[in-house]
């Protein structure tokens, strides 16, 4: 079953859609969250809050791409979880990639509209070769390690973080061009 | 702003490169430890090539538009190649939806490794506003490929929307109809997302074309025997064969049974008749496996238009990059503040324990361009690996700096295996001529 006959059955309210959601995507949804949370148990939680809220939201939603939907609402669930049990979390995957975007953002002000911010970001990536801006989101979207960027691009470990390293400085002086402080 | 805030921020990429990163599936073929081959899902790699109808191929002169297209797009010299042998399907499709967003689907190309769809839409790919969106999905309505892309040719609202295929596929792997859709939708207008929850909604609207391959004129990609033995440092590599197709040539490779390291990459250029390289498409060697799984070589990759014209090609060998362990189940000792014996340049630079009773442990490894070294440390009870949790990079140095935290650390519990990854260059390249 396809995206979009899911999609129909959430909108004809048929609860089948919830057991196709999660036969399709558990996997991907767990995945993602475990890399926020650090826990088995919050990426299961996490992914179950997600399937109630997909429930919730389509209707009126019609998502262009429901995996991107549901990646995107666990995500954010699982950033919710992080905040709440952030004291358990030292030391893990998640902090390094918290602690490699402060660096890109090394004097903290951040203070830009939210829209010319967006437009940068995505104009930014759009200017970046293929294998370079996947690695960027799946690692500051995605919150993918450094061993899961290593097995997918087949780079060795250290080119992995340099590479890494040298999108972020790129990125940096993207964002002074265009005007914003960082 | 925190990181973590930072992190939540990042929520404002785009779909379309969310989708990308989700899509793209592992390319590795080189894993480090030889156990893991058998653990990784492998399709046999069946090679072949279809011909889309050379009897209806395009005709270019007769063809309102298309001339036009084919003349003024930017294709890569193995799609033009491919045009010009007449390797194109041509479509000529058009529709209007119910809004009146208008569409053409010119032509598709397709080859074992992938599939492009050249279209044409009066509404933009990316942007505020109104844009389109292109997907395609086989008769049973499910995506069938690795990665998919759409890219804006140099013609005006003219588009690529190309497919790549995890493994080649062979005549009967080759869908017989695509079902091609560009349906319109808004994602943000006025700087805000078009709806609460930011997400594209799509009018009712959506072109829909049922694109019929035809695969009666099949091509075998032609194939090269060069069987030749290379030795490099008492190891030993066979060049079995080449594999040219329209738009791109694989040579194929295998280790020798009797090598004690395990190869990682290869430097190998491929010369075309006029010497001009070849450009190679792969970033490392790909894995070619057989029906059970098990490793039975591997290929390399380059971008290539002489499928009409295979003479004087030449492949020249500059280097293979090995692998091999060099320390085995060191034990990581706080007592005697060891691990193990390290390799040259190789140093333990700091063992210390928290007062929560976590190990820290940093190393200096060495990492040039010809030698690098790879260490893991690993719990041996539960056989879970330790994260590293920092490192520094000092590339033009040529050493790395890695660190461990291992939390509620047992004497004892620990080793560290440490692998060295060397490249083995011959004194002069070595020259292959393929015919």
């Amino acid at each position: 079953m396809n995206d979009n006959q899911i999609i129909e059955l959430f909108w004809s309210r048929d609860k089948k859609a919830l057991e196709y959601a999660q036969q399709a995507y558990h996997s991907l949804l767990v995945h993602i969250a475990k890399n926020i949370t650090s826990s088995d148990e919050d990426a299961e939680e996490c992914a179950n809050d997600t399937y109630l809220k997909l429930w919730e939201t389509i209707p009126p939603v019609r998502p262009e791409s429901l995996k991107n939907y549901a990646a995107r609402v666990v995500r954010n669930r699982a950033i919710d979880v992080y905040r709440r049990e952030k004291a358990r979390r030292k030391g893990t995957e998640i902090s390094n990639i918290y602690e490699e975007l402060e660096t890109m953002f090394a004097d903290g002000k951040n203070e830009y509209e939210e829209i010319e911010f967006q437009d940068l970001m995505n104009d930014f990536l759009k200017d970046l070769e293929k294998k370079d801006r996947i690695l960027f989101v799946r690692r500051y979207w995605r919150g993918d390690s450094i061993r899961d960027l290593v097995q997918w691009s087949g780079l060795k470990e250290s080119a992995v973080k340099m590479r890494l390293l040298r999108i972020r400085n790129r990125f940096q002086d993207y964002l002074k061009e265009g005007g914003i402080q960082v | 702003m925190t990181g973590i805030d930072l992190f939540e921020r990042m929520d404002i990429i785009e779909d379309k490169y969310i989708a990308e990163a989700m899509e793209e599936v592992t390319a590795v073929s080189k894993k480090k430890y030889w156990w893991q081959w058998m653990a990784a899902a492998f399709v046999l790699a069946f090679i072949g090539v279809v011909n889309l109808c050379p009897g209806v191929a395009v005709a270019m002169n007769n063809v309102v538009g298309l001339k036009e297209l084919v003349q003024v797009v930017t294709f890569d010299k193995s799609m033009k190649a491919c045009l010009e042998n007449e390797y194109a399907q041509y479509i000529g499709e058009e529709q209007i939806t119910k809004d009146g967003h208008y569409s053409k689907v010119y032509y598709v190309v397709a080859d074992a490794s992938h599939i492009s769809v050249f279209y044409k839409t009066d509404v933009p790919y990316t942007g505020e506003g109104i844009h389109h969106f292109p997907t395609i999905t086989n008769t049973e309505g499910n995506f069938f490929y690795s990665s998919m892309v759409a890219k804006e040719t140099d013609i005006k609202d003219s588009y690529e929307f190309r497919m790549d295929f995890l493994d080649d596929i062979d005549q009967e792997g080759l869908p017989k109809t695509l079902h091609f859709d560009i349906s319109y939708g808004t994602a943000w207008e006025n700087g805000k997302p078009s709806t609460e929850n930011g997400w594209i909604q799509y009018p009712d609207a959506v072109s829909s074309y049922e694109i019929q391959l035809d695969d009666k004129f099949f091509v075998e990609a032609q194939q090269y025997t060069i069987d030749k033995k290379i030795e490099l440092d008492g190891q030993s590599i066979w060049l079995d064969e080449l594999k040219v197709y329209p738009t791109k040539t694989k040579l194929i490779i295998h280790e020798d049974t009797a090598n004690d390291k395990r190869l990682c990459e290869m430097d190998a250029e491929l010369l075309d008749k006029n010497g001009e390289e070849c450009t190679r498409t792969n970033e490392c060697i790909q894995a070619i496996c057989g029906e059970n799984g098990e490793l039975t070589g591997y290929y390399l990759c380059y971008e290539s238009n002489f499928f009409a014209d295979t003479q004087g090609l030449q492949i020249v060998l500059k280097g293979a990059e090995w692998e091999s362990v060099d320390v085995a189940s060191a034990a990581v000792s706080y007592e005697n503040k060891s691990v193990g014996v390290l390799p040259e340049k190789c140093e333990l630079l700091e063992m210390q324990m928290d007062s929560d009773n976590t190990l820290l442990l940093r190393l200096k490894m060495q990492s040039t361009e010809d030698l690098t070294y790879s260490d893991e440390v690993w719990n041996e009870e539960t056989g879970d690996f330790c994260e590293d949790t920092n490192w520094d990079d000092y590339e033009e140095e040529g050493y790395y700096i890695r660190e461990y935290r291992i939390a509620n650390y047992q004497e004892g519990m620990y080793k560290m295996n440490i692998t060295k990854y060397e490249w083995v260059r011959p004194e002069n390249p070595i020259l292959i001529d393929v015919k």
